[in-house]
């Protein structure tokens, strides 16, 4: 038991959301996780029913604060980005969530590509399906009732924040990736909506990260188990927040977060040269907690294709990660991880793209094993390139997320990459950060270097050991197979 | 319990077992039994002790007799084994080395050196077979440059067949069809191809034994040379032939537009073949040839790493036990052809070409992995099968081995062909082709009248036949990318 204020922070991911209790100095009080599953009506589509995330983030929100009989002095949630709920105006669902990973919008991303350069340019990311721009010029095309209905269309963590305030709020980090924000001017494109058929009357108003969206109304606060009441921050992306957790030393520091998916983050020093240097779609560019913008280069395939190769080789995370320790070998299978589909430049695979390509009797499993770890390995130095050629370079990284922590497998990244790893002061990164917020909201931290000193400096995991093998078996996958699907797929 | 006035006795040397079957003259199979095959190692890589398999050969018959509750003596034995391995013998018949494991690949440098000094289609113009390191010519080239001192005294070479025969009779002999698995057998002349012989072995072709004719006596077994062993009083011990061939002649797989279908550790693909197809044979044909059964006759035979390459695929997908092994096949059954999109482009051992597992998607679980693969060999065999003929010429597919035992296996098999498939299930089918060979020798108690295998006829599953046929189209475009090739034949 502590007397010290408590900070809750909500990170509602793809597949399960975490909350983390944690004091202003950052010892943690509370932890707690709650799954859900994603539901495909459609080959390409990708919802869930929002009620869910309710569900599960009050289940876990009273495992985290179960032993917890201190004071909580404020709330923040962070969360996936990209995805779309249309709503009424009491922000109660009009239909099942679009998330991220649903590929419905391709003829809208076709409109989009076919704006003026100036706008697209402004939007400072390429046009991607999943995005929340393409999906409500979808919905108001496809299902034109349900968006005549709609009083709001809000981004998943601005629609859970408003079942528990009552607010409608986004905030630059989520509005970033919608493909309807101005980077340049830092607000809603009114021109862009209106090209896409859209209007920004449905889009919640942007307001900074930090402020205060509302008070816990007591109907949330009883079903969540705190007190009514309870200062509620805007909150931020889920990469965003992790950033700030990482409390980046430099500035040529990055984050590297492995989860269902990998995600490559580094600040940009000036945003406003960033904008526009890269629309390729390799990358993405979006704004950060603090005012400023990070560069983002997201791999897919990694914990997906990793838990695959566990669950179908009839194995274990132990002994899956204990091949990293295995020599490099020329002779080892390459894996192609594309099995949920990849993107690169515009274009992208669809599912079923995943191979292991160089495979002879002499294989075994430990073989197709450690081939899986190097492929993700990989896919992740591939990003890590794309990253370079959008002018971000990191010289040091830290690496976070729940799929980082196996000493081998550092070892074995720091390898393939050729940079040193440190630790991340938690391993839940993007929830702490939801805690570092809801600590600026409420006055706890004076700023954002306030909040980010409470953090655990990073400590060096692992440095990089020269080998020529490794570099010569990536550049094979990366000339091959690792620059698409082998073409046999591609139907 | 069976009681006959004379058995006959047939073993066979197989990779990872070695299996016995007593026959009686009027074709009853009265008894098997098998063991597993000794493995050992030079230090490179596995090999087989002839006196360890020749003393594991003698307890599996002693096994046979007793425990089938035979009582009628042995009167003639055939021996059969894997081709393309044997053993050096010194100047006082000493054995000098290990034979070294058919499938091992170590002698890729020496083939390369033979290749630089010899004409591109020079092997397969005189021999019938194309490059592969497994033969037992590269062998030779291996120990004369790894082990010259072992090589320089070899002043015989046996195969392992044959030195389990030259241990029970003291008489030296090679059947002609695994003297043309050696690549050192002229097979239009059948013989010995001498210049070759002078240019690579010590002593040149005296250091190669005679060639016998499938079902011709080596020599008599010396009196107490296998203890425990109710044995007639004079039994002639017969050479007979290639496992896999052996197997076709039990399975009456022994005139053109039969294929045999050996579904063993290695899987072969068998026609016997007119003469006269040779005459025409190129090596663009992927093929081997070489001698059959019967005598003077020729078969085509293309060889796959199929059996091998499936017990790896169970093994790696953590299958080790029969029940999941069982639970896999059955749950692949209900799957359906394609394997919902998931592709196997196997190996091409032929030229050391790794292959290809395509087509991953998330919802893919073990059981797609095991009928890809399983579909993967099917259609690589099935590739291989156009080069001995077309369709309309194929009559009959006989599959023997332990391959054919999967339901899965046979039925992807016939539903590509379009038609029924025969499988045998008289066990240890290529032991029995041994015993049947042995009653053919002169010397011994006469041949068997009347042999019937048991047979079950597996016929295709009408809703896959044409699924598999656009599903073939699929697959050779996957596997001419992973195996670029000016035809459209693949494998082997």
């Amino acid at each position: 038991m502590t007397d010290k204020p408590a900070l809750l922070g909500i990170d509602l991911g793809t597949s399960q959301v975490k909350v983390l209790l944690r004091t202003r100095d950052g010892a943690v009080l509370g932890q707690g996780k709650a799954g859900y599953s994603l539901t495909t009506p459609r080959i390409g589509w990708t919802e869930i029913d929002a009620t869910e995330w309710l569900r599960a983030t009050s289940a876990a929100v009273r495992d985290a604060v179960r032993s917890h009989d201190g004071e909580i002095v404020g709330l923040t949630i962070v969360g996936q980005m990209h995805g779309l709920i249309p709503t009424d105006a009491r922000g109660n669902a009009l239909r099942p969530a679009i998330v991220w990973l649903d590929r419905r919008s391709t003829a809208e991303v076709e409109d989009y590509l076919r704006l003026p350069q100036r706008l697209r340019t402004a939007l400072g990311n390429c046009p991607s399906p999943g995005m929340a721009g393409p999906t409500a010029a979808w919905l108001a095309k496809h299902e034109p009732q349900i968006f005549r209905q709609a009083r709001w269309l809000l981004q998943p963590k601005d629609w859970l924040r408003m079942q528990l305030t009552g607010e409608a709020a986004s905030d630059p980090t989520d509005a970033s990736g919608t493909l309807l924000f101005d980077m340049v001017h830092a607000r809603w494109s009114d021109q862009t909506a209106q090209a896409m058929g859209l209007s920004t009357d449905l889009l919640p108003p942007i307001r900074p990260s930090s402020e205060i969206a509302g008070k816990l109304q007591p109907s949330a606060a009883s079903r969540l188990a705190l007190p009514a009441g309870l200062p509620v921050a805007i909150g931020a992306a889920d990469t965003a927040a992790s950033v700030l957790a990482a409390a980046l030393p430099g500035p040529r520091w990055g984050v590297l977060t492995l989860g269902t998916g990998g995600q490559w983050a580094v600040p940009v020093t000036d945003t406003e040269q960033a904008i526009g240097a890269d629309l390729s779609g390799r990358t993405n560019l979006f704004a950060a907690v603090d005012g400023g913008a990070y560069r983002l280069a997201a791999a897919q395939n990694v914990g997906v294709a990793l838990n695959w190769v566990v669950s179908t080789m009839r194995t274990n995370w132990e002994e899956l990660y204990d091949t990293a320790a295995q020599a490099w070998r020329q002779g080892t299978p390459l894996f192609v991880p594309y099995l949920a589909g990849e993107r690169w430049d515009n274009a992208s695979a669809d599912e079923g793209g995943g191979a292991w390509l160089g495979m002879s009797l002499a294989h075994q499993h430990e073989d197709l094993l450690r081939s899986a770890l190097e492929g993700v390995a990989f896919l992740l130095r591939s990003k890590l390139e794309d990253l370079h050629q959008a002018g971000g370079r990191p010289e040091k990284v830290v690496i976070a997320g729940g799929g980082s922590r196996h000493p081998g497998w550092q070892r074995l990244l720091s390898e393939v990459f050729q940079l040193p790893l440190f630790s991340s002061g938690s391993s839940w990164l993007s929830a702490c950060g939801a805690t570092l917020i809801a600590g600026v909201a409420v006055g706890l931290y004076s700023d954002w270097a306030d909040a980010t000193r409470s953090t655990a400096v990073p400590e060096l995991v692992a440095s990089p050991v020269p080998s020529a093998l490794a570099g010569q078996r990536y550049q094979r996958w990366r000339n091959g197979p690792g620059q698409a699907p082998p073409v046999v797929l591609r139907k | 319990m069976p009681d006959a006035t004379d058995v006959l006795c047939g073993v066979d040397i197989g990779t990872t077992h070695i299996k016995v079957a007593l026959v009686t003259l009027s074709g009853t199979l009265l008894s098997v039994a098998k063991a597993d095959t000794p493995v050992t190692t030079d230090g490179y890589g596995p090999c087989h002790d002839p006196d360890d398999v020749r003393a594991t050969a003698e307890q599996v018959m002693r096994q046979a007799q007793q425990e089938g509750g035979v009582r009628a003596p042995i009167a003639a034995i055939g021996v059969t084994s894997v081709g393309e391995e044997g053993v050096p013998l010194g100047p006082r018949s000493e054995l000098l080395y290990p034979a070294i494991a058919w499938y091992e690949r170590r002698s890729s440098d020496e083939e390369r050196s033979w290749s630089a000094g010899h004409e591109a289609d020079e092997l397969f113009s005189v021999t019938g077979l194309h490059k592969d390191l497994g033969f037992t010519i590269f062998k030779w080239l291996w120990l004369k440059s790894v082990q010259p001192s072992v090589w320089s005294r070899c002043r015989t070479w046996l195969g392992l067949a044959d030195y389990v025969t030259w241990r029970w009779t003291g008489q030296c002999g090679m059947s002609v069809s695994h003297a043309s698995r050696t690549a050192m057998f002229d097979l239009a002349k059948f013989r010995w191809r001498e210049d070759w012989a002078a240019e690579l072995l010590p002593h040149g072709v005296d250091v190669l034994p005679p060639l016998h004719e499938a079902g011709t006596t080596v020599g008599v077994l010396r009196p107490g040379v296998i203890p425990g062993l109710m044995l007639a009083d004079e039994v002639p011990v017969v050479a007979t032939g290639l496992d896999h061939l052996v197997g076709a002649y039990a399975a009456g797989v022994t005139r053109p537009g039969q294929v045999l279908d050996s579904m063993g550790t290695a899987e072969a693909l068998i026609e016997p073949v007119p003469s006269s197809y040779l005459e025409h044979a190129h090596p663009s044909i992927g093929m081997d040839f070489g001698a059959g059964i019967l005598p003077g006759t020729h078969i085509a035979i293309a060889g796959l790493a199929s059996g091998a390459g499936v017990a790896g695929m169970l093994k790696a997908l953590g299958a080790g036990t029969l029940p999941e092994q069982r639970r896999l096949e059955s749950e692949a059954m209900a799957l359906g052809p394609g394997s919902d999109g998931l592709t196997y482009v196997p190996p091409r051992i032929r030229n050391e070409a790794p292959g290809a597992l395509l087509g991953h998607k998330v919802s893919h679980s073990a059981v797609h992995l095991y009928r890809a693969v399983v579909e993967g060999w099917a259609l690589a065999a099935d590739n291989a099968m156009q080069e001995l003929g077309d369709r309309d010429r194929l009559q009959e597919v006989v599959c023997i081995g332990g391959g054919s035992n999967s339901a899965l296996w046979v039925r992807v098999k016939a539903s590509l062909l379009g038609r029924e498939v025969y499988c045998l299930r008289t066990p240890e089918i290529v032991a029995v082709g041994a015993a049947l060979l042995a009653g053919q020798a002169p010397e011994g108690p006469g041949p068997v009248t009347d042999w019937n295998p048991s047979t079950s006829v597996i016929s295709p599953i009408p809703e896959w036949v044409p699924l598999y046929r656009s599903l073939s189209r699929d697959f050779m475009r996957a596997a001419s990318s992973i195996h670029p090739s000016a035809c459209s034949r693949i494998y082997p």
